[in-house]
């Protein structure tokens, strides 16, 4: 991790602290919090706050680290172990989702784009420790890994998502994982499965009047550049120019902070970030009103997963990045 | 092909440290998926009629239909990775619809509606605790 991603999580995550710190500062509470709910229990669910849909729906870095600990502790046993996760994810779990990121549009200020260029808005967490290791296996291998991860696919617990039927094995080392981190399968469903619904509303506040007659004076302002990169929306500026750096760790080119400057610049006179903002979250208001009752569980399931995740990696506190990352 | 596609695939997009797999689609009918490392779609519910998808494509890449994009139905992911199923579409930039951590299985996507079912274009592979390049 170089010194100059540091910064940019720093300055995205207002001064956030590496993760050992993190854990020590945090973990006077980890045991009572993680006591006070247990696995599957209702302990917190009727007391959470909610705050927001956001809250809902963010994920947790801490939480699939956790998960991935236990797992590959599992696969271990069994001679195995696991290809993920990625460097960034042990070293700094909580910065996964650490950005407020509204679905759909990226919050890019002119501060940050003329500081950072797109750092902060190219996903950090995409590739694997070790990509090759299950590729490498044998099929007779192969198979008996699935096993050992999955157990028997036949044998699967279920959530209604809506009408949406997800199922995932009940049995194998990452079952037990899930369960030990969330509370039980049916509660990581829960977790993981439902707070994608709200996906469905995206389309829906990218076609209202006011964020189109934005967008429009977003193309304009753009000028020469939009044709020369195919700009349709505003977060194509940052998948074309991030796609060519060597890096994301890397410093961005003087070529980069002057695009993501004009990029930031448009995005604050046209209004787009506000526009889109708005109809989004009338959308996810509606989304919330209709499935509080599960939208509360969810976030007293999250928050008592999370207490369990930071206690679970506290006590893996001597990660040995030098054999599983 | 939307317009956004034939937009989008002209302006060479690719996420960033990625490799772009193009994924052929098999004509057997109702394969299986009992194959550790893989991730498998078809074009109708309950696993049933062509898989469109077979593929273990590592995190860090994207995943795409050879043909027959906005068909898939029903879909498992025997991978260890999270796969983001993206739509590509005329009136809102890519965005993902749904994410398949790993080992699901979702026998129907039709009954979550339109914008999932037959919907999705292509994939992005992150790994089971990353961020879905086009969602949150």
């Amino acid at each position: 991790m170089s010194a100059f991603f540091l910064k940019i999580y720093s300055y995205r995550t207002a001064g956030l602290v590496p993760l050992f710190v993190l854990m020590a500062l945090s973990c006077g509470g980890c045991d009572a919090g993680a006591n006070a709910t247990p696995p599957g229990g209702h302990g917190e669910s009727g007391a959470a706050p909610l705050v927001g849909w956001d809250e809902v729906t963010a994920g947790s870095g801490v939480r699939e680290l956790a998960i991935a600990l236990k797992d590959e502790k599992c696969l271990r046993k069994h001679g195995f172990r696991l290809q993920g996760p990625s460097k960034e994810l042990r070293e700094f779990p909580f910065l996964s989702h650490a950005s407020p990121h509204i679905p759909g549009l990226y919050d890019l200020t002119p501060n940050e784009a003329s500081t950072w260029g797109y750092s902060l808005a190219i996903p950090p967490l995409a590739s694997e420790a070790d990509p090759e290791y299950g590729r490498a296996m044998s099929k007779r291998r192969q198979a008996l890994f699935g096993t050992i991860q999955f157990g028997d696919t036949q044998r699967t617990v279920k959530i209604l998502v809506g009408k949406l039927v997800v199922k995932v094995s009940k049995e194998g080392c990452l079952a037990e994982a899930r369960a030990q981190i969330v509370g039980s399968m049916a509660d990581y469903l829960k977790v993981t499965y439902l707070p994608q619904s709200i996906r469905a509303y995206i389309t829906a506040a990218w076609s209202s009047p006011p964020v189109r007659d934005s967008l429009s004076r977003y193309l304009a302002c753009l000028g020469a550049t939009r044709k020369q990169l195919h700009v349709h929306y505003p977060d194509d500026m940052i998948r074309r120019v991030s796609a060519s750096r060597p890096q994301r760790e890397s410093h961005p080119t003087a070529t980069e902070l002057q695009l993501a400057g004009l990029d930031a610049r448009c995005r604050e006179r046209s209004g787009i970030y506000d526009a889109y903002t708005d109809a989004f979250q009338e959308a996810a208001a509606q989304w919330l009103a209709d499935s509080r009752v599960l939208a509360e569980r969810v976030l007293a399931l999250s928050r008592a997963a999370d207490v369990r995740a930071r206690r679970v990696i506290g006590n893996y506190s001597s990660i040995d990045h030098a054999s599983t990352g | 092909m939307k317009f956004s596609k034939v937009c989008t695939l002209a302006g060479g997009v690719a996420i960033a440290a990625s490799t772009l797999l193009i994924v052929p689609t098999e004509s057997a009918q109702a394969a299986t998926c009992n194959e550790a490392n893989k991730f498998c779609g078809w074009k109708d519910a309950g696993y049933s009629n062509t898989r469109l998808i077979f593929d273990s494509s590592p995190a860090g890449s994207r995943s795409i239909f050879a043909s027959q994009q906005d068909q898939m139905s029903s879909a498992k992911n025997f991978t260890n990775n999270k796969w983001c199923g993206v739509d590509q579409e005329a009136f809102a930039p890519d965005h993902t619809v749904i994410s398949f951590g790993p080992g699901a299985q979702v026998p129907d996507l039709s009954v979550y509606g339109g914008y999932v079912n037959d919907n999705i274009d292509y994939f992005d592979v992150v790994t089971s605790g990353g961020t879905c390049p086009h969602s949150f």
